[in-house]
């Protein structure tokens, strides 16, 4: 049986051929990978940049009167509240309060650095060198009258005896949070954060050098790149966030970069 | 046996070419996809952090009674809807003093194109203090800058309410006043005079500062010469003011002196009067139903020292009623729930 083969120009232009649709093929795959490459960092920067504004604007939309104590323009010292409540009678040095519920994952991790307590005239004053425990017994609060509210807490704070009963408190921990450089990516920024008990974390990585603080000054919140020499005209900060991607995407010789800058205001200062 | 026809590879190139490409799509369109939750679901912590602060602050303006410990209401608002909680923290005995109360406001963002399943959730919470309106009432007429008395007319102070509200002082000052024509009737007695001037503008409970700061808000900064104003409206008026043949009603506060000018016939209020200098009662006639106090400025070091005021003078009458109905009737509109300043709460537990 005769069988017919493929003549000398058929192989001719089928090879043309398969080299055009390879060659077409072979762009668009590189053309899909640096788009996938270039998705893929966005996403990074963005990722970083997001989660790092979560993180920081939770914590300080909270901060009251001379809540920040120190600062740069790379890194904040802040008190940070992270239970409210009320004060109820005292025993010897021991002062008793109700709390409100709060996040039960910032209060188990939270080293209370001190507790700040409200006067008449809507100002909180500072008060160190105490710790807290958890008391099951609400009777030195029922007995001033104060409740426990549902989800609530009732805490011994030893030292904290000089707060009068009724006065409203908040536990605060001085935080430090900075942008500098990377312990796990060599070469990088990453956000730190410094709780407390003096333990310091890097929360997140990375981010552009440029990332860093401003500060927000007067009744107007005028932004300023530049620490002011008092700390207490401070009534928010503007958080610089340059979220990056982990690799330069493809046919790219820097990371993608991810722009997040936005204000904080302290909620709870006077006035 | 016929051999299929094996020429040709263009459609199995084709076929694996578009399979490719689809895959290659689908991919990057699973990509974008992801982007897209990630930023629908910031845009949605966001909304549900606006939808709590929403709730929160509408059901605080919309509250008109004192709410019980463990209220709640749904607030649906554009977007999704908030649950907010009231609870009592502090429940003084005293039964005059304001209940502090914590509110808790659960914002939940909902797509409209996903059913009622919340896309997110967010709490917040803020101090309050239920705020009745009530002011301490030391007597019909407290006059921390003293009384004097001339003795060509009888001037009239009754502490006692009518109906029946509680009853309270006639006349409260520093100092025993001049011997003079005086009615004074109260209970527990017409008449207590002693301690020193600022001792007793402190007693009155009103925080005089925050208001020559501007803190209290009232509902007009000014009034009107001659009127016949019968709302119960509040006026808080800065340095001084004179009322000529009045008939005008509401909370009266007035930062200077007040003077009651006309005349003939009475000059009438009806409601509280904080003055924080001195009256002087011009009209031969004036009649005030329901209680005064005058010389809040002894509060303050540097406005102390206020003169007497003159009462009965040149047969010019006065005449202070205690009436608890029209000082309920003007302080109505502070009863509420105010937020306590420096108090907001953005980690509440959400559960």
């Amino acid at each position: 049986m005769r069988r017919t083969g493929f003549t000398l120009i058929e192989l001719i232009v089928a090879t043309v051929l398969m080299a055009i649709l390879g060659t077409i093929l072979v762009q668009t795959l590189v053309r899909n990978s640096k788009f996938v490459s270039q998705v893929e960092a966005s996403m990074n920067a963005r990722q970083a940049a997001r989660a790092a504004m979560t993180i920081m604007t939770a914590e300080m939309g909270m901060v009251a009167d001379s809540g920040l104590t120190a600062a740069t323009a790379k890194s904040v010292t802040i008190r940070i509240p992270y239970a409210f409540g009320m004060a109820c009678s005292s025993t010897g040095t021991d002062l008793y309060a109700s709390l409100v519920p709060m996040d039960s994952l910032m209060y188990a991790s939270a080293a209370a650095s001190g507790v700040a307590w409200r006067d008449s005239t809507d100002s909180y004053h500072y008060l160190t060198g105490i710790t807290v425990s958890t008391t099951s017994s609400p009777a030195q609060c029922s007995s001033d009258n104060i409740k426990t509210i549902p989800g609530g807490l009732n805490v011994k704070i030893s030292g904290g005896s000089s707060i009068s009963s009724g006065r409203i408190l908040y536990l605060y921990e001085n935080i430090t949070y900075s942008f500098e450089a990377s312990t796990n990516m060599t070469g990088r920024t990453g956000l730190f954060r410094t709780d407390g008990a003096g333990t310091k974390e890097e929360l997140l990585v990375p981010f552009d050098s440029a990332s860093g603080f401003g500060f927000l000054i007067g009744q107007n919140m005028t932004p300023t790149g530049t620490v002011p020499a008092d700390l207490t005209t401070v009534r928010g900060l503007q958080l610089k966030i340059l979220g990056e991607s982990y690799r330069d995407p493809q046919g790219s010789s820097e990371p993608a970069k991810f722009d997040l800058t936005t204000s904080v205001a302290f909620r709870n200062r006077t006035n | 046996m016929k051999i299929m026809d094996q020429r040709g590879f263009a459609l199995p190139t084709t076929i694996l070419l578009v399979t490719v490409l689809t895959v290659m799509l689908a991919a990057a369109f699973a990509r974008t996809s992801s982007e897209h939750q990630i930023s629908d679901g910031a845009k949605f912590q966001n909304k549900a952090l606006s939808i709590a602060e929403n709730g929160l602050q509408r059901y605080m303006e919309s509250t008109t009674s004192r709410p019980s410990d463990g209220d709640s209401i749904r607030i649906n608002t554009t977007g999704g809807y908030a649950w907010v909680f009231a609870h009592v923290l502090q429940s003084p005995a005293d039964t005059f003093a304001n209940e502090t109360f914590v509110i808790s406001s659960t914002g939940y963002a909902i797509a409209t194109n996903q059913g009622s399943t919340p896309m997110a959730q967010r709490t917040v919470g803020q101090m309050a203090v239920w705020q009745t309106g009530f002011v301490l009432t030391p007597a019909a007429y407290t006059a921390a800058n003293g009384v004097e008395n001339d003795e060509k007319s009888t001037s009239i102070f009754s502490g006692n309410s009518y109906p029946t509200y509680g009853d309270t002082l006639g006349l409260r000052i520093p100092d025993a006043p001049d011997p003079g024509k005086m009615t004074v009737t109260g209970s527990p007695s017409g008449m207590v005079t002693g301690g020193s001037p600022r001792s007793l503008a402190l007693a009155t409970g009103v925080d005089w500062q925050r208001i020559l700061d501007g803190d209290f808000s009232c509902e007009e900064t000014s009034i009107f010469a001659a009127s016949y104003d019968f709302t119960f409206k509040s006026y808080c008026i800065t340095g001084d003011l004179n009322l000529k043949k009045y008939y005008g009603s509401g909370l009266l506060i007035v930062t200077g002196d007040l003077t009651f000018k006309g005349k003939w016939g009475y000059a009438y209020w009806y409601g509280p009067i904080l003055v924080g200098g001195k009256i002087t009662f011009s009209a031969p006639r004036t009649r005030i139903y329901g209680m005064v106090i005058s010389g809040l400025d002894e509060q303050i070091t540097d406005l102390s020292d206020v003169p007497e005021t003159e009462v009965g003078k040149g047969g010019k009458r006065v005449e202070i009623f205690y009436y608890r109905p029209h000082i309920d009737t003007s302080l109505d509109f502070l009863t509420g729930l105010v937020p306590i300043e420096n108090t907001w709460v953005d980690n509440w537990a959400t559960y």
